[in-house]
């Protein structure tokens, strides 16, 4: 363990005095260290990181006032802000079931992508762990079920479109069947490698406090496993994202993507870019949650 | 979680459990349901050219849903009036597609009842044992033969050492095939094709990536409207005339004689809404256009004059049917003679 | 005397490489055993068949007259390094073993174990928030949490400096007198096995036979003067003459 500034390490010459009930607290992750140069402070750190985004904004306004770039191939940002805000707060009155809206359907279609991506997600977990907790502790599984996971995990998502489609036919069968398959494979892998990792004197140590054998994987494995195991779940959780665009390219007449697909077909591009980043945005804050969610379970492993 | 059809996450599930399983659960209904609650009242009915053909037996279409495809904000939208002219209790349910060959594999699985198809897709499937047949047209123009500003090209003819944006195989590639031949060009000889999807070609040209390209609308009218190019005539003095769509049917509705003339009549009227006596009602392709698709108004105005809705499918159809197949078969894409008689199932057209 | 542990020519190849060489030796009841011997020379590989996560090629080993088949609560095994859960507190390591078994009262038995080795202040932290010292006892108390009647130790304190690792001593002296437990422990530190030993095995280098035992009679108040104590001096060198010796 590297000597940091953890408060309840104690030199082990104060061993008359360890037994303080010292108030435990716990050490703060990402304190600043000696190894490494001093970063921002974290109230500060946020901030920084939007200088260069902001940078770029500035700079796509600057190009396009000066009529640098076409605005049909990048529109002014005034433009993509003001389509953002139709997209979010406009009011939608169209009649027509079949269209695929755009002005006051930002809600709709955001719903539509999470709902596809959260079952897919879910699934995705359901399936992946096991599979991967099969893989990384059972030779036997490992054997017959590895080589098929290594060459499937290889095919891109959109890939599996044609398939998917004449498998599950036009529909919501189909998108989430696409977003499964993004999902899945990093949380298999990752739960493979992260459960064939755990240290054997943890097992052992573990039978011989009596820990009955069935349980070892409730018990042992999985908490042992959950570092590399989240690490799985982060990835696909972005990758299964990223795949719902994919996803809506099923007959979906809802959905961030199935948005996107419409306003490409009608050269609509404050649209498309109003789309990606709507992508952005979400898949950021997913991934945030995801971390929040699963930081306490982890946090034994900080470095 | 809210669900959606029962019958996809079925579908879903068995896969994901077994691998391959259930595939063949056919039939429609893959949607959220939705659909039936917004359409128009049937009471719409009584508008357009009278009752359906079909004699004086009213059938009855109590909870039957259709299902239909578009291509998203595309001009040959008609399908998404059909609900106003439904008979009572026929649901319609449009789902937007991205490609003829999705449309035509829906229909073989029965994911879709009716699709729109252009003569190209149709008689490659059909040479490749496609069941669907054609009920009646859906479209007309929609293509355009658009060149750079400055690129100097105003006929066909100056297209020679150019390089111009090839759509996937569709009408488009038929017509300009012809339109190349007319003046003694083949394309991939005297003219250099770069192979884009339609959404691209407007961005490729304004960017000077092609001298021009064939597409269709509304990339075409938002690359006149910007200034980036201009019409090239002529394209649709060829055989296949101004043909665009047609509307199908998946084989296993085609001995549903009341459905699919009922369809047909919905298409009758929703061509005729828009298209009355064949000349466009602006108020009613604006209110598509502009308030449901958003397109800007310039390029709402200007593209009016490249779109239509339409439903006959008369003996000039079929000539532009043959026309097309006879072109394949000359270029190779086809190697038997199709038999076009077997592709139409026009018995349900309405009289005029 | 009853035997908490009799070995009877242990053997043990690993392909062509013979590691144990038919070893024979008895852990009598509440008595610390060391065995010594160079490094690589098989004391981990030993320790592993007795605690019953290895197999032997050949001899027996009993467990009060019954054959050892499989780990068990009965004789664990500290391995060298932390073998605590790490990302279970300290007091969830401690109850660890008590509630596998079903025993009553884990939080009293871990309170206890607590106290004894100076880490009630501890009981919420994770293994990685001690120093080593702190978690090689939080290691011991985690198996003495189940009673057993036997203790494996493989290195338990080569990881600690000096003065630190003769502090261990001393607590691990003081924590074996209060218990009835017997313990069979492996070392390459002399200075080790003298402070805390009832009885000294010498292992030969590889393949490991027996090259000399000793019965340590340094007493039972052994501590840091011991050190010093000429008996111990003494015996210190007759026993590093053998060692190096090989």
């Amino acid at each position: 363990m590297a000597r940091v500034q953890a408060p309840l390490t104690r030199p082990d010459g104060d061993e008359s005095t360890a037994t303080l009930r010292a108030p435990v607290t716990l050490p703060a992750p990402g304190g600043p260290r000696h190894d490494r140069p001093s970063g921002p402070t974290a109230g500060s750190a946020w901030l920084l990181g939007l200088v260069v985004p902001a940078a770029l904004v500035a700079a796509w306004a600057v190009a396009s006032g000066a009529g640098w770039i076409s605005p049909r191939i990048l529109p002014p940002p005034g433009e993509v802000l003001d389509a953002a805000w139709r997209f979010a707060f406009g009011s939608d009155t169209r009649s027509l079931p079949g269209v695929v809206p755009f002005e006051g359907a930002g809600g709709r279609h955001v719903a539509a992508s999470l709902r596809r991506w959260v079952v897919a997600y879910l699934l995705a977990l359901g399936v992946g762990i096991p599979l991967g907790l099969g893989l990384g502790l059972s030779p036997w599984c490992r054997r017959l079920l590895d080589p098929l996971v290594q060459a499937l995990r290889s095919i891109p998502v959109t890939a599996w479109l044609p398939i998917s489609l004449a498998w599950f036919g036009l529909g919501e069968g189909s998108a989430r069947s696409l977003v499964f398959l993004g999902a899945v494979f990093p949380v298999v892998v990752a739960t493979a490698d992260a459960s064939s990792r755990v240290p054997a004197t943890l097992v052992e140590t573990a039978r011989m406090l009596g820990t009955p054998r069935r349980a070892l994987a409730r018990r042992v494995y999985v908490p042992a496993a959950l570092p590399g195991i989240v690490t799985g779940m982060r990835l696909g959780l972005t990758l299964g994202w990223m795949s719902v665009i994919v996803g809506e390219l099923t007959g979906q007449r809802e959905g961030v993507g199935a948005m996107m697909f419409a306003a490409r077909a009608a050269v609509q591009i404050d649209q498309i870019l109003v789309g990606m980043a709507t992508f952005a945005v979400i898949g950021l804050l997913g991934d945030l949650l995801l971390r929040a969610m699963t930081r306490p379970l982890i946090r034994w492993s900080d470095a | 979680m809210t669900d959606d059809s029962p019958l996809s996450r079925r579908r879903f599930l068995g896969l994901a459990a077994a691998g391959a399983g259930a595939i063949a659960l056919g039939a429609c209904g893959d949607d959220e349901g939705d659909a039936a609650s917004t359409g128009t009242s049937p009471t719409s009915t009584s508008s357009g050219a009278g009752t359906a053909t079909t004699g004086a037996r009213t059938p009855s279409f109590d909870g039957v849903t259709v299902t239909t495809a578009v291509y998203a904000r595309n001009h040959a939208s008609s399908p998404l009036f059909w609900q106003r002219f439904a008979p009572e209790g026929l649901t319609v349910e449009v789902i937007p597609i991205t490609s003829g060959t999705e449309a035509n594999q829906a229909m073989e699985a029965g994911d879709l009842d009716f699709a729109l198809m252009g003569p190209y897709n149709s008689l490659i499937e059909a040479e490749q044992g496609f069941g669907s047949r054609i009920v009646s047209m859906l479209s007309r123009q929609g293509i355009g033969l658009i060149a750079g500003a400055d690129a100097g090209i105003s006929s066909v003819a100056d297209l020679a050492g150019k390089r111009i944006a090839v759509p996937p195989p569709g009408v488009q590639v038929l017509v300009l095939t012809s339109l190349l031949e007319e003046v003694g060009l083949t394309l991939d000889r005297d003219v250099t094709s770069v192979p884009l999807g339609y959404a691209d070609h407007a961005a490729a040209l304004e960017r000077g990536d092609v001298d021009a390209y064939m597409g269709t609308e509304p990339p075409c009218t938002t690359s006149i409207v910007s200034g980036a190019g201009v019409r090239v005539p002529g394209v649709y003095d060829t055989a296949i005339g101004d043909f665009n769509t047609a509307l199908w049917v998946r084989p296993g509705l085609q001995e549903d004689g009341d459905l699919i003339a009922a369809v047909v009549a919905m298409q009758r009227d929703a061509a005729e809404l828009l298209t009355p006596g064949g000349r466009n009602d602006p108020d009613v392709w604006r209110q598509l256009l502009v308030e449901e698709f958003e397109y800007e108004v310039p390029v709402y105005e200007e593209v009016l004059a490249n779109i239509g809705a339409e439903w006959r499918f008369g003996d000039d159809r079929k000539a532009a049917m043959e026309a097309a197949a006879e072109l394949m078969l000359r270029s190779g894409v086809l190697t038997t003679e199709p038999d076009l008689d077997r592709l139409y199932l026009l018995d349900f057209l309405p009289e005029e | 005397m009853s035997s908490a542990l009799a070995v009877d020519r242990l053997r043990r190849s690993f392909g062509p490489v013979e590691v144990i060489a038919g070893i024979s030796l008895d852990v009598p009841d509440e008595t610390v055993v060391a065995v010594l011997g160079p490094s690589g020379c098989g004391k981990s590989t030993l320790l592993r068949l007795l605690a019953g996560l290895d197999e032997p090629d050949g001899g027996t080993i009993l467990e009060r007259g019954r054959k050892v088949v499989g780990p068990s609560p009965l004789r664990p095994m500290v391995a060298q390094g932390a073998t605590l859960f790490p990302w279970a507190t300290v007091r969830a390591n401690l109850e660890w073993g008590p509630r596998m078994l079903g025993r009553p009262d884990p939080a009293a038995v871990a309170d206890e174990l607590l106290e004894a080795t100076g880490l009630t202040g501890f009981a919420a932290a994770l293994p990685r928030q001690l120093s080593g010292g702190m978690r090689q006892r939080a290691a011991i108390a985690q198996v003495l949490a189940v009673q057993p009647p036997l203790l494996l130790l493989d290195e338990p304190f080569g990881a600690l400096d000096a003065q630190t690792r003769l502090r261990m001593h001393e607590w691990l002296r003081s924590l074996l007198a209060a218990r009835p437990t017997s313990v069979l422990l492996v070392t390459h530190d002399v200075d080790e096995a003298l402070l805390l030993a009832d009885r000294l095995v010498l292992l030969s280098s590889r393949p490991a036979t027996i090259a000399f035992e000793l019965d340590v009679g340094l007493g039972d108040d052994r501590g840091r003067a011991t050190l010093v104590d000429p008996r111990f001096v003494a015996l210190k060198a007759d026993v590093l003459d053998r060692v190096l010796a090989g």
